[in-house]
């Protein structure tokens, strides 16, 4: 892509570019043991990621309001990445989409998108930056901040309840026994898996009378 | 117990608390070390009896919460890694008071201290103290303490003492202790004495080391050195007349390449003594080769049975692996299946490995399945990654995976068991097992001892002539005499959030006739964790790490501490169902207890005193909580002058 001139850099020391310089520090984190994660035999995630996160860092950098397209592009892609690995186990989305979202929710914060959008434009004729013209058109791909910072919200509440709801299936109930009684008793009695482990994989408990 | 019952417990307030001040000191809690207030308070009399971290002795009013005495026996607790104390034991002349056989003749024993607390000291002395006045009992040892290094040979400061009470049983004070373990090879014996209650006397020891175990030693002979020590709260069956030893495994830890055919016999196994003579009658070992310190941590909790036999005793054995042994306690034969499977192998060079381990397949198990990639967890992506990768790269074969050489290993479960030194309790009326479990990871790093020293992991040391150079944390063990030091240590992340995903804590209920889990439930929240060094998370009910047993009364309220964070929560013993709960002002790690007050209220009291592995808040505390009465009104007593 072009580059533009440097006369119409879009500044570092503003909200973006701050944040766009946290991104790409953040996606180092991930690129270099991600790496190692992959010459160790595991996932290919965490490099892919981290190279994506480099991207968006550079874009906020520049002032392109894609950043933020392609973040929300990257959370979608985590969302269904992190429920092909784990599903809905919440507790195990918490590290896979939890500050991934709060991230969302910042990058949607006003001060960091409306920069973008009405990027300080460069004195001349907006043709030379074509990106420029394209951010303060109003469209379809208009990002509009607080609606973004519901969506991640959402999320974020999404996958905390879906843990109370993994906890909620790991707590296995035994119907009240009929009368505490002495040996032998006479009370039903719960077939359950051996393992106290992993219910979430158990078959159905079912209720017997021992004889 | 049944004033308490599962639809008024939501009613339950704080009736008193007593604070005890003593508290760590700064050094006291670092490195490792950890100050542990575990103690469960017995109740004589209408009289509370417990210790504390650094050993005092203390009776209260079990009705009003106010002091009657307290005793401090002064003791040197500053080379010892862990202060904790779980509890005291009382013993009462028979009324008769019959000379007792090993009392030395003429000794002044029919008037001094008819009823008296057993208690032992941080420097391993055993102490005798009136139950009423809480003075030194003159005519127990030498005014009222009996030395137990006494025959152990070279003891270094800090190298063994007494954490879990003393038990007393059939005129017998029967008890073992702590090793300073995974140091060195031949560390202080694991002996296991008894003594007489009134004069101190030792009545018999057992040395599984010698050709007769429970023989006199001759004089200067010291028992075996080096031998798996019963250091958990023993348990006894008196009509029975055995005592059930909780053995753990033999020093060092994580190397047994030299442990000798006795160390092998008896390594996390449970051992039956005869009360009166120290004979053993059966063991039953629950880890073949011992090279991950699955130590069995607490002696069995006794229940009757049925089999088509009739009704047998029995005994359930809990253990750090999570495995559950039911066995006849009459001669340790397995009344639910154990087998003998495969484990992994490729232990360290010179290691034998046993290729089999017994598991107890005829019951439930609390055992975690094991971890996978996908498990690996963190607060944020990033120390996820870097947990995952951690996995990725160290050995892991599931559970008995043994320490090796070339590359670090996870050991999962670990050291610090499903099941810890606190047990499960039964409920004998319903034949239910009541267990908290607790899931960690630790990981096992093994460096050759040269590189240990290059690394100023160690120091150099010629052995038990010179003072001890003690290694700078905990985690680390130089199993000196062999050829590697081990380093283990929580598989925690980079922010200080565990590696791998919940739950982390349960509460699980085993029908004991059936073997199933008649319920289970995660147990406690992420409340006070020390993510990022701060204990002021949000509550998510996760279930956490817990440390610390539960009570279960007859009218089927369970109580429990124990979790990490700060609670005494009560649940339904039918459902698992949570009904109350009090936010305790520091950790409860320790048993709570219940019993009725001379008020007739029935009172469930805890220590509150934290934890230092758990890293709970540290206190001071004994709860008491009651039924609430008209007009009456908090009081909160003792010390509250803070440090000891």
């Amino acid at each position: 892509m072009p580059t533009p001139q440097n006369s119409r850099r879009f500044p570092w020391l503003s909200w973006p570019g701050l944040t766009g310089v946290v991104v790409i520090l953040l996606g180092l984190a991930l690129i270099i043991p991600g790496g190692w994660l992959i010459v160790a035999g595991g996932s290919w995630y965490y490099l892919l990621a981290g190279l994506t996160l480099v991207v968006v860092g550079a874009l906020l950098g520049r002032g392109r309001w894609e950043a933020l397209w392609l973040y929300a592009l990257l959370f979608l892609a985590t969302a269904l990445w992190a429920y092909w690995e784990v599903g809905l186990d919440g507790w195990q989305l918490v590290p896979r989409l939890l500050t991934p979202a709060l991230l969302g929710m910042w990058l949607s914060l006003p001060w960091v998108v409306r920069p973008l959008h009405g990027a300080p434009r460069p004195p001349g004729p907006p043709e030379e930056d074509p990106l420029a013209t394209h951010s303060v058109r109003p469209g379809p791909l208009t990002y509009r901040p607080w609606l973004g910072v519901g969506v991640y919200a959402l999320a974020v509440l999404v996958v905390v309840a879906l843990g109370y709801r993994v906890s909620a299936i790991r707590t296995v109930g035994a119907a009240p026994w009929q009368v505490a009684s002495p040996l032998p008793n006479r009370r039903p009695i719960r077939r359950c898996p051996r393992t106290a482990g992993d219910t979430t994989a158990a078959p159905p408990m079912a209720t017997a009378s021992r004889p | 117990m049944s004033q308490i019952r599962p639809d008024n417990v939501n009613q339950l307030e704080l009736a008193w608390y007593y604070r005890t001040g003593d508290m760590p000191s700064d050094f006291e809690n670092k490195n490792g070390r950890e100050f542990n207030f575990e103690a469960t308070p017995i109740k004589v009399n209408d009289t509370l009896y417990f210790c504390t971290p650094h050993r005092q002795v203390i009776a209260l009013d079990a009705t009003a919460g106010t002091v009657k005495w307290k005793y401090d026996p002064h003791n040197d607790t500053s080379a010892n890694e862990y202060l904790a104390c779980r509890g005291v034991a009382y013993y009462e002349k028979p009324a008769e008071a019959a000379p007792t056989p090993l009392a030395p003749p003429g000794n002044p024993t029919a008037a001094a201290c008819p009823r008296r607390i057993i208690a032992t000291t941080a420097d391993a002395r055993l102490m005798a103290l009136d139950a009423d006045t809480g003075q030194p009992c003159p005519d127990f040892g030498s005014n009222g303490y009996v030395s137990l290094t006494d025959a152990m040979g070279p003891v270094p400061p800090g190298f063994h003492f007494i954490t879990s009470q003393p038990l007393v049983v059939n005129n017998r004070v029967i008890l073992g202790g702590w090793i300073y373990d995974n140091q060195s090879k031949g560390e202080p014996s694991g002996v296991v004495r008894a003594y007489d209650p009134v004069s101190g006397a030792l009545a018999w020891a057992w040395d599984m080391g010698r050709p007769d175990p429970t023989a006199p030693l001759k004089p200067g002979e010291v028992y075996t050195r080096g031998t798996p020590n019963g250091w958990g709260t023993y348990t006894a069956d008196p009509a029975l007349g055995l005592v059930y030893i909780p053995l753990g495994n033999a020093t060092p830890d994580y190397y047994g390449a030299d442990r000798r055919p006795f160390d092998d016999a008896y390594s996390s196994a449970l051992v039956a003594l005869d009360i009166a003579t120290g004979q053993e009658r059966w063991h039953f070992q629950t880890v073949h080769h011992d090279v991950w310190d699955f130590d069995l941590p607490v002696g069995p909790s006794l229940v009757e049975v049925s089999t088509p036999d009739g009704v047998v005793p029995a005994l359930v054995q809990t253990t750090k692996m999570g495995e559950l042994y039911l066995l006849d306690r009459r001669d340790g034969r397995p009344l639910a299946r154990v087998e003998e499977k495969a484990v992994p192998g490729r232990g360290l060079p010179g290691e034998r490995l046993s290729p089999t381990q017994p598991f107890s397949i005829g019951m439930p198990s609390l055992t975690p399945p094991p971890l996978k990639a996908t498990d690996a967890w963190g607060a944020t992506p990033i120390d996820q990654l870097l947990c995952r990768l951690d996995f990725q790269r160290r050995r892991y074969d599931g559970l008995y995976t043994p320490p090796t050489l070339d590359r670090g290993t996870i050991a999962y479960p670990a050291f610090d068991g499903v099941v810890d030194w606190h047990g499960a309790s039964i409920d004998p009326s319903r034949h239910l097992l009541i267990a908290n479990a607790s899931y960690i990871p630790f990981t096992v790093d093994i460096l050759p001892r040269e590189e240990a020293m290059k690394k100023g992991l160690i120091k150099p040391w010629k052995g038990w002539s010179e003072p001890y150079p003690k290694p700078k944390d905990f985690s680390i063990g130089p199993q000196y005499g062999t050829p590697y030091a081990a380093v283990v240590q929580p598989w925690l992340g980079a922010f200080g959030a565990p590696c791998h995903a919940p739950p982390w804590g349960k509460l699980v209920a085993i029908d004991l006739q059936s073997r199933t889990i008649a319920w289970q439930r995660p147990l406690g929240t992420t409340r006070d964790t020390n993510l990022f060094n701060t204990r002021t998370n949000a509550p998510l009910p996760t279930g956490i790490f817990n440390i610390g047993g539960n009570l279960v009364t007859a009218s089927g309220v369970i109580f429990i501490g124990a979790t990490a964070d700060q609670y005494l929560r009560a649940f339904d013993e039918q459902t698992g169902r949570e009904l109350w709960k009090a936010r305790l002002p520091a950790g409860g790690q320790a048993n709570p207890m219940t019993y009725q007050g001379k008020d007739g209220r029935q009172y469930v009291v805890i220590a509150a005193g934290g934890h230092g592995g758990l890293r709970t808040r540290n206190g001071d505390y004994i709860m008491a909580y009651a039924l609430p009465t008209p007009g009456a009104s908090v009081v909160g007593m003792g010390d509250q002058s803070g440090s000891h």
